[in-house]
């Protein structure tokens, strides 16, 4: 059967259905909007204050949290990544702002509430198809992007507006959700099914500077050694 | 106007029937047309093309939901046209999206000795989205019925863009792995 046959065939479902599909949703109930309003407008405010310490130069600039490609261009340095600071092995070469002071591993209190406020709890049931699942708010990691595969030598390193977190069903973890703010909202971006972010973090806990996005999409950590930073791929 | 009072019109073989169904449903189905055809001149006459139809359809034929009998028609008439369309193109014709989508559900091969019993392979289908959670059912007959593009249908149900696709690609998924565990093999 063809794809055409097939939906020609699909006339033929039930007409309950088709209606309910076309039906539009039940809107909130006002008060529900103006709390939502409220939300956001807590996080836009929040928001300006918490991001631009990240993407803050000597110059001053501050990147909006909505157009992160526009930080690329100097994150780098302002995550305390200078261009071609990575060497051979992957780690960073010394000098420049120091990482610590720049990125972190955990996403400040402030933003750890305000994600579990605005995100809707049923998108972790959604995405993860367990009805049960729901975010884990303990371990909400910023994730910056490196400008390089997984051992590589890297160039540039930014913030990717994203945040991971943990999805647990019955009472383990299931994958890890990638949530990012869309138009004063935060929503799910992706979600890694079966990535246990706390048990894959686990072993380098201690020495982890901040999760990390490799070219090919797979996540990472930057790892403070005694030779250096370096990155890790978490599988 | 109610539709018990537009079906009884066409019963009655009172043009205003035309008219009524024009102000309540013109819009429904020009969308629909639309979205199969993509071309406002084409869509304009399958819709008009619907109404000639439903005359000719009531009597005797009440429907149940005034609504889906007419949507139904236009969906119809709309993949009528767009195959003939498709064939008058034949060479650089492509493959509409929706239809590739959905040939993860079959094997995409015509088969004519396949013989399929299509009320029971309709009712596989009515169980399969039974089964599902409102929200996905409308996700997926937003887009393979209504023929509806992704970032609209994310506008509709409040989400992006990406967890719909990746929604519905787990649903054509699921609904191939259910349609072979019922026997059929498409």
């Amino acid at each position: 059967m063809t794809g055409e046959e097939f939906c020609r065939l699909l006339s033929e479902v039930d007409e309950q259905y088709v209606v309910e599909a076309w039906e539009p949703q039940k809107r909130a109930r006002p008060w529900v909007r103006w709390c939502a309003a409220a939300a956001c407008a807590v996080l836009v405010a929040a928001a300006s204050l918490t991001v631009p310490p990240l993407w803050q130069t000597g110059g001053g600039t501050t990147a909006e949290t909505a157009e992160p490609e526009s930080g690329a261009v100097q994150s780098a340095e302002a995550a305390g990544v200078a261009e071609g600071a990575v060497d051979e092995g992957g780690a960073l070469a010394e000098g420049g702002a120091s990482t610590e002071e720049q990125i972190s591993l955990l996403a400040d209190e402030k933003t750890v509430r305000e994600i579990q406020a605005a995100l809707d709890p049923g998108e972790a049931a959604s995405w993860s198809e367990r009805p049960e699942a729901s975010f884990d708010f303990s371990l909400v990691l910023p994730l910056y992007v490196l400008d390089a595969l997984p051992g590589e030598t890297g160039t540039d390193c930014w913030w990717s507006g994203l945040y991971l977190l943990p999805v647990v069903s019955g009472g383990e973890t299931c994958g890890t959700a990638a949530v990012t703010q869309q138009e004063g909202k935060w929503v799910v971006s992706s979600y890694t099914d079966g990535f246990d972010l706390p048990r894959q973090l686990a072993p380098y806990r201690d020495r982890a500077l901040c999760a990390v996005q490799f070219q090919n999409l797979a996540y990472g950590l930057l790892l403070q050694t005694e030779d250096g930073v370096q990155t890790v791929l978490l599988s | 106007m109610e539709d018990e009072r537009i079906i009884r019109l066409y019963w009655d073989r009172d043009e205003r029937a035309i008219s009524a169904t024009a102000e309540k449903y013109g819009g429904y189905c020009a969308a629909i047309a639309n979205n199969i055809l993509g071309n406002h001149e084409d869509a304009e006459e399958c819709v008009n093309d619907t109404y000639q139809r439903a005359w000719n359809a009531m009597p005797p034929h009440w429907p149940a939901i005034l609504s889906a009998f007419l949507g139904k028609i236009t969906r119809n008439l709309s993949l009528n046209r767009k195959k003939k369309r498709g064939a008058e193109k034949r060479g650089n014709g492509e493959i509409p999206l929706v239809w590739e989508e959905l040939e993860e559900v079959v094997s995409g091969v015509e088969r004519a000795e396949q013989a399929l019993d299509r009320e029971e392979l309709a009712a596989a289908i009515n169980a399969f989205l039974a089964e599902l959670p409102v929200e996905k059912r409308r996700i997926f007959l937003l887009r393979y019925w209504y023929w509806e593009k992704i970032p609209e249908i994310a506008s509709r149900v409040g989400k992006t863009e990406n967890h719909v696709s990746v929604i519905l690609s787990r649903l054509r998924a699921k609904l191939r792995m259910e349609l072979e565990k019922g026997g059929f093999c498409l």
